[in-house]
């Protein structure tokens, strides 16, 4: 009798112990569904079918071996850049200037190409990849030595950095000995990329790079003084200093590091397919940080910096971000759909704490009683209770009214009937 | 001499958007809450203030070459843009002081999320034809209105005036009332200010409603300096803004006066830009506004007395942390 009594109480405890080891995975996975089912009632709003639209695009990511290919390297990018986000989150360090550590790197290799073009291409390449590389970590190393010398949060100073970069570009590329034509900027010589022809011109060494990386931050972190060193700092940086570490040195070396990965990055993506809808570097581009940049962000965060939960999630931004997005029209499924799942998964994973608490059904039947004691207790006033209930009544209203009138209930009629719109001041 | 005049006329309007977006951020850091989120909001403005011409465009109740009803519906747009920009503040300001979410990541959420959203309304739907067209092609700020117009705008200095009273009256807010306080000790140590008996959730609230509709009001004023056109992006002037009320150290009248020089340095290059074959480095001079705090922020932080940051700025409130 008491035994039975006891393994039921210790099968109970491991299930509770289980949900409380994996809580805050659990919130995240969570977060992340919660996401995208809202980015899908925000389609149907739109009037997008939103199966349809997930379909395409998983239909588009892997439909030929073409796209496939382009895939797998968006992917692997993707990988590589919540990578070296994530080294930065595991220092405490949060690098927002991913995107401005990839402008600055392609744009000084795109510089030394076009300065060289006559090289051999090999070299060529070589000679690129480390003006990239470096130029990137010196931009990174920047926001560290404001960081660990001047006291200057890493959030301004990467953000700043990140805008500097963007104008940096610009202005060089604008007013380098760059041929150009239309504004737009010429596509690399023959031969100058940095895709591995023998499998697909669409992929490039960044498979590779994604996971020599993945397995040396896995080991850097696991079995390394160095890595224990740097978490150790991240969580508390006085612990650190008390340990003896010299915090500022590390400090200045993870900012490093995360804009080393981000050069790779920033090498594969933009010297990667030639000639293709992906090779992203018109001039014009560079008017504001790339979106790519903060992707990085999201996939870090999602995977809570384990390099290896990074994977799959790096896959989910690839299909929704990646080449089925980017060559939408054929699928129908334009790029900023990518960008509007990215975005409210972003929001969710960043309020994701709230779903350990809020999603137990104890707190949901703790909100219906309180709106009902609302109502019921008298202490309140019955103005204040009759200006709420006309709010909901005029949110409700709206949203009903939104339902009704929507362009996608009244499509047909509105094409017919409206001429162009010109918007106030536009005739002048 | 018309050079002159418009340099003048660009410089207020822009100096009117550079300084609510600059008072919008220094209110939100001073009740203790980094609003990176800022650009996200002033392109909510931008949409609101498209949105509401468009529908009285399309009824048709306004004949179409009066000047002065236009002008009438722009001063109504900012009203429309600024209360649009409230309730987009609550987006932000749910997760961040409700829900306690990381202000920085949140920030870059709404960042992401408000551009897409512009443009998915405005220009796409599921036919591809979009709900208004495009006026212009994207255009470079307000190089189409310098070639147009060429002078003086007096509707400028309306907006000039309106930005100086929000500003004024934001910097007496905070200086002088009750509310104003509150904001000012939640950014300093908020668990002192529950202690007081101080609703700290409330008072945040409060400040964020204020910087949304500060931000939604530089939105509608956006839509004016590039004469109408937009492509769901308003060229970073919120993380501009960031820069600016990094400069001025948190303080408003400061602010003010940042404001006027970047104003100026603006919209001398943008009027040179039109009018003169000689090419400025213009990227050069643009870039400026980022490299400055990057100066001023070591500076300030060895001299500690002139030194203003918020003391709780960026962390998240617990009350159960006391």
């Amino acid at each position: 009798m008491t035994n039975t009594k006891t393994e039921n109480k210790t099968v109970k405890s491991n299930f509770s112990q289980f949900i409380y080891r994996n809580k805050k995975g659990l919130a995240t996975i969570s977060s992340v569904v919660v996401g995208l089912a809202v980015s899908c009632i925000v389609l149907v709003i739109m009037g997008y079918n939103p199966i349809d639209l997930i379909s395409h695009l998983v239909k588009g990511s892997f439909s030929t071996t073409e796209n496939t290919w382009q895939t797998i390297q968006t992917w692997s990018v993707f990988l590589i850049l919540g990578l070296a986000v994530g080294i930065g989150f595991k220092a405490g360090l949060f690098n927002i200037g991913v995107a401005g550590q990839m402008v600055f790197g392609a744009t000084m290799g795109y510089l030394f190409v076009y300065s060289h073009s006559d090289m051999n291409p090999g070299a060529l390449i070589g000679i690129m990849t480390v003006i990239a590389l470096v130029s990137a970590v010196a931009f990174g190393v920047v926001a560290g030595i404001l960081k660990s010398v001047f006291g200057v949060h890493e959030v301004i100073s990467t953000i700043m950095l990140n805008w500097i970069a963007v104008k940096l570009a610009k202005g060089l590329i604008e007013r380098g000995d760059i041929p150009k034509t239309n504004s737009t900027l010429t596509p690399l010589p023959d031969g100058v990329s940095t895709t591995i022809g023998s499998i697909s011109p669409y992929i490039t060494w960044a498979l590779f790079a994604a996971i020599v990386i993945v397995l040396a931050t896995f080991i850097l972190f696991k079995y390394t003084k160095l890595g224990m060193k740097i978490k150790i700092s991240g969580n508390n940086m006085s612990a650190g200093k008390y340990a003896g570490f010299k915090s500022k040195t590390i400090v200045v070396g993870v900012m490093g590091l995360s804009a080393l990965i981000a050069g790779v990055a920033a090498v594969t993506y933009y010297f990667g397919e030639v000639n293709t809808s992906l090779s992203p570097l018109p001039a014009g581009h560079f008017d504001m940080p790339p979106v790519i940049g903060f992707t990085g962000i999201a996939i870090a965060l999602i995977a809570l910096n384990n390099p290896f939960a990074m994977i799959p999630v790096a896959l989910l931004f690839a299909v929704t971000q990646g080449p089925a997005a980017l060559n939408g029209i054929p699928y129908g499924t334009p790029r900023e759909i990518g960008e509007l799942f990215s975005a409210i998964i972003i929001y969710f994973v960043a309020i994701s704490n709230v779903f350990i608490h809020i999603l137990t059904p104890k707190k949901v039947k703790d909100l219906y009683v309180r709106i009902t004691n609302f109502f019921k207790n008298e202490t309140i006033k019955v103005s204040t209770k009759i200006w709420v209930s006309i709010a909901n009544i005029f949110t409700l209203g709206i949203y009903t009214y939104a339902i009704n009138n929507w362009k996608w209930t009244q499509k047909k009629d509105k094409q017919e009937a409206e001429p162009q719109l010109v918007l106030n001041g536009g005739e002048k | 001499m018309t050079d002159f005049k418009s340099i003048i006329s660009l410089a207020l309007l822009l100096f009117a958007i550079y300084g609510l977006v600059t008072t919008a951020g220094i209110i939100s850091e001073r009740s203790g809450i980094v609003n990176i989120g800022l650009n996200g909001n002033v392109i909510a403005g931008v949409l609101a203030s498209l949105l509401f011409h468009g529908v009285l465009d399309l009824s048709k109740e306004v004949a179409v070459n009066q000047e002065d009803a236009k002008f009438g519906i722009d001063l109504a747009s900012l009203l429309i843009s600024g209360l649009f920009g409230v309730v987009i503040s609550y987006l932000f300001s749910i997760a961040t002081i409700t829900l306690k979410g990381d202000h920085v990541i949140v920030g870059t959420a709404m960042n992401i999320l408000m551009p897409v959203v512009a443009f998915i309304v405005l220009y796409l739907d599921a036919t591809n034809t979009g709900f208004f067209t495009p006026v212009t092609t994207p255009g470079k700020v307000a190089e189409i209105r310098m070639a147009a117009e060429g002078g003086f705008d007096w509707r400028n200095i309306v907006y000039f005036g309106i930005a100086l009273v929000l500003m004024a009256s934001a910097w007496a807010m905070i200086r002088f009332t009750k509310v104003g306080l509150r904001i000012w000790a939640s950014g300093e140590n908020p668990h002192a200010l529950a202690a007081a008996g101080v609703n700290v959730h409330r008072t945040r609230y409060f400040a964020q409603m204020i910087v949304g509709f500060l931000a939604g009001v530089a939105g509608a004023m956006y839509l004016k300096l590039n004469n109408g056109s937009f492509t769901g992006d308003v060229g970073g002037i919120g993380f501009f803004a960031l820069a600016m009320l990094v400069i001025s150290q948190w303080r408003i009248h400061w602010a003010a006066l940042v404001a006027v020089v970047f104003a100026l340095i603006q919209s001398t290059l943008i009027t040179m830009q039109v009018k003169l074959p000689v090419t400025v480095p213009k990227e050069f001079l643009e870039m400026l506004p980022f490299v400055l705090p990057l100066v001023v922020l070591p500076f300030f932080n060895y001299f500690k007395k002139i030194s203003n940051v918020p003391k709780h700025d960026g962390l998240i409130y617990d009350a159960g942390q006391r």
